[in-house]
């Protein structure tokens, strides 16, 4: 099977992703989301082929007050199709975030699988994360779980680093990396990686 | 694997009996300043609560319908009787009662279950609490369980400082509509320090066609206290559409507990739309406890407000769909002090073309430190015909918080239905089990016989669904 792989982007002139699969492929999608403008991002992928997969994985880090929302649809159509949708979020001050993911698995997307996680991490006080991971299921025969988790950096864990050694500001900025790593590791835009390393 | 395909005889409603009305008083259809002004008389309520009931229907005028969830189109407001009074006067004991009444409890098993260890029953057949019996303990504990009409006229004071403060008329349409045509319900108050041992618990039917039933409850739970109270209700079936609307207000103060336990099995016609609203105190506890099984369309979103440090709120749901049905659940928690904590757990099970849908929502406010909130959404689609969907919201303005949501969408697996058949259990049996280990961590958290009467009622509704 053809795997693919699309790095994408999104900022306040070109705010939205369409992914429509006509083939059966593997498609891997990162999109990245950095902005201290307030936008709404909306990222939209329409499984049409039967069997196809497509993986998405996307971060967002709104910076300096931003307010972002963002959009995200999961749309099956054909048969045995399987999507997967990460969003990562982390917010350091009073920037806001919304999230609406949508998933609809159709009458006839028998044996489709979908996932979707919405994982953020908020240490900034006077931030707002406002999520709302929706599914809409049309048939029995499907898969189909989302989990959403917000929370802030564990005292134990900050605590483990501290006794090795490592002060407070730069444990926080070690969380925050490793947190964010997974869903970036394979972006290379300079933007964003400074925007990571330079967290407090 | 295949599965052999059962034909599928539905089973006749099981509790579809009806008995002729029977009604000393009957409002016209539909409403007006004029009905409720005339049912405010009938009840002999003083001026303050006629007052409330008509700023409530400038109110309800005014309001819009709701613009989310399922269609509430073929609700026909004109067509509803608004107030029924089926005897004169509140009967002292069993005996007092008309025939056709007894008869009716005499179905749906009142004596017997009060023979057993239930303490009060106070039954409400159409608007009005025509039958209720409380143990003598009660009063001594100094606790109030009574129907709310009688608490407007006894205890005027209570009923003025809490009703309608926690669930304004304001709220949304529905809510306006109870607060102006309100009837019967329960009002309960428990001291400071005063557990009710034995659950307290109403039986509300319907009885009419087109009647609208607004029951009001109000529930205030004083420090230290705890009581555990009990809805059921069972209703026979009509041909055109009923609205039931209910209110519920619960008091929660600092150290008290309440549990509120509601199974609901109005027939296939009913439109269930009910307001459950709960604020917690300091340390306090609530439980919603909460099995959806009939009703056309059900919309209901139990509530706390956790208002006070560590109070805790729980939405425990179980909510069924069958042919035509649409039930709309979900829970609703808002943690506005510090280190509160919530827990929701909703299952739904949908068949025949039913649709579920999880609908709730979690507020996390600033300053709510040390906040936790886990809410987990299982949802069981048995056929191909039926749907469901999730749509929760979280709401999170408080770093020192963590929150939790997981939903899951699954059918009945293939694994565990070859398991069972090939043991020898018949495919209904096989899913009806299944089914019922679904939903067992909730069912269990009801008294024995609503938890045995659900089992009943969940096998009754599996009866040949899966194919």
């Amino acid at each position: 099977m053809i795997e693919k792989h699309i790095i994408k982007i999104l900022n306040v002139t070109d705010s939205s992703f369409t992914y429509m699969m006509v083939k059966k492929e593997v498609v891997n999608i990162d999109i990245s989301i950095v902005s201290e403008q307030s936008f709404d991002a909306k990222v939209n992928i329409v499984m049409n082929a039967d069997g196809g997969t497509a993986n998405i994985r996307c971060l967002v880090l709104p910076k300096n007050g931003a307010a972002i929302s963002l959009m995200t649809y999961q749309t099956h159509v054909g048969a045995r199709t399987k999507s997967d949708l990460l969003v990562k979020t982390f917010i350091g001050d009073t920037s806001t975030f919304l999230f609406q993911g949508n998933v609809h698995i159709g009458k006839d997307a028998k044996k489709s699988d979908a996932y979707q996680k919405n994982i953020n991490l908020l240490t900034g006080s006077g931030g707002v994360i406002t999520t709302s991971p929706i599914l809409e299921i049309l048939n029995n025969d499907v898969r189909c779980t989302h989990g959403v988790t917000t929370g802030t950096i564990p005292e134990d864990t900050l605590w483990y680093m501290k006794t090795r050694g490592i002060s407070e500001t730069q444990a926080k900025a070690l969380y925050v990396e490793g947190f964010i790593h997974d869903s970036m590791s394979v972006v290379q835009d300079k933007f964003i990686k400074e925007v990571i390393y330079n967290e407090p | 694997m295949a599965i052999p395909k059962k034909s599928f005889i539905p089973a006749p409603y099981a509790f579809g009996f009806h008995k002729p009305d029977e009604y000393i008083y009957k409002s016209g259809r539909g409403l007006s300043e004029a009905v409720i002004r005339e049912m405010s008389a009938q009840k002999g309520e003083p001026a303050w609560m006629l007052n409330f009931r008509l700023k409530s229907f400038g109110i309800y005028q005014k309001k819009q319908m709701p613009f989310w969830g399922p269609s509430l189109a073929d609700i026909q407001f004109k067509n509803l009787f608004y107030y029924l009074r089926p005897v004169k006067s509140q009967a002292e004991s069993w005996n007092e009662l008309p025939d056709a009444i007894r008869d009716t409890y005499d179905k749906i098993g009142i004596p017997e279950m009060e023979k057993k260890f239930l303490s009060g029953v106070s039954a409400q057949y159409e608007s009005e609490v025509v039958y209720k019996s409380i143990e003598k303990t009660l009063h001594e504990k100094g606790v109030i369980f009574t129907d709310m009409d009688t608490a407007v006229r006894k205890y005027p004071e209570l009923v003025k400082q809490y009703m309608g403060k926690l669930i304004l008329p304001g709220d949304n349409k529905f809510a306006a509509l109870n607060s102006s045509v309100w009837s019967g319900g329960s009002f309960i108050y428990v001291p400071k320090n005063v557990s009710v041992g034995l659950p307290l618990q109403a039986y509300f039917r319907i009885n009419a066609a087109n009647m609208g039933q607004f029951e009001r409850t109000l529930i205030i739970a004083d420090e230290g206290s705890f009581v555990h109270y009990i809805e059921g209700c069972t209703a026979p079936i009509y041909s055109t559409d009923s609205l039931h609307s209910a209110v519920v207000e619960i008091f929660v103060k600092k150290g008290a507990r309440v549990r509120y336990s509601t199974v609901q099995n109005w027939s296939t016609n009913v439109f269930n739309l009910v307001t459950k609203r709960a604020r917690v105190e300091e340390e306090g506890i609530m439980e919603w406890v909460d099995g959806n099984i009939g009703s056309k369309v059900t919309m209901k979103y139990p509530a706390c407000y956790l208002v006070g440090k560590k109070a805790h709120g729980e939405v425990l749901s179980i909510a069924y769909a069958g042919k035509g049905q649409i039930q709309d659940t979900g829970g609703k928690m808002l943690h506005l002090a510090p280190e509160t904590t919530s827990r929701i757990i909703s299952k739904s099970i949908s068949s025949g073309g039913g649709r579920t849908s999880y609908r709730g929502m979690v507020h996390i406010a600033h300053n709510a430190t040390g906040s936790r909130s886990n809410v987990v959404c299982d949802a069981l689609i048995v056929d191909d015909a039926s749907r469901s969907d999730t749509y929760p919201k979280m709401d999170i303005h408080e770093t020192q918080s963590v929150m939790e949501h997981e939903a899951s969408v699954s059918r009945i697996s293939d694994d565990q239905l070859f398991y069972l058949i090939s043991r020898g259990i018949s495919v209904n049996q096989a899913a009806s089990m299944i089914v019922n280990g679904f939903i067992e961590p909730i069912v269990k958290e009801l008294p024995l016989e609503y938890a045995v009467e659900l089992n009943r009622l969940m096998d009754l509704e599996m009866q040949g669904s899966v194919g």
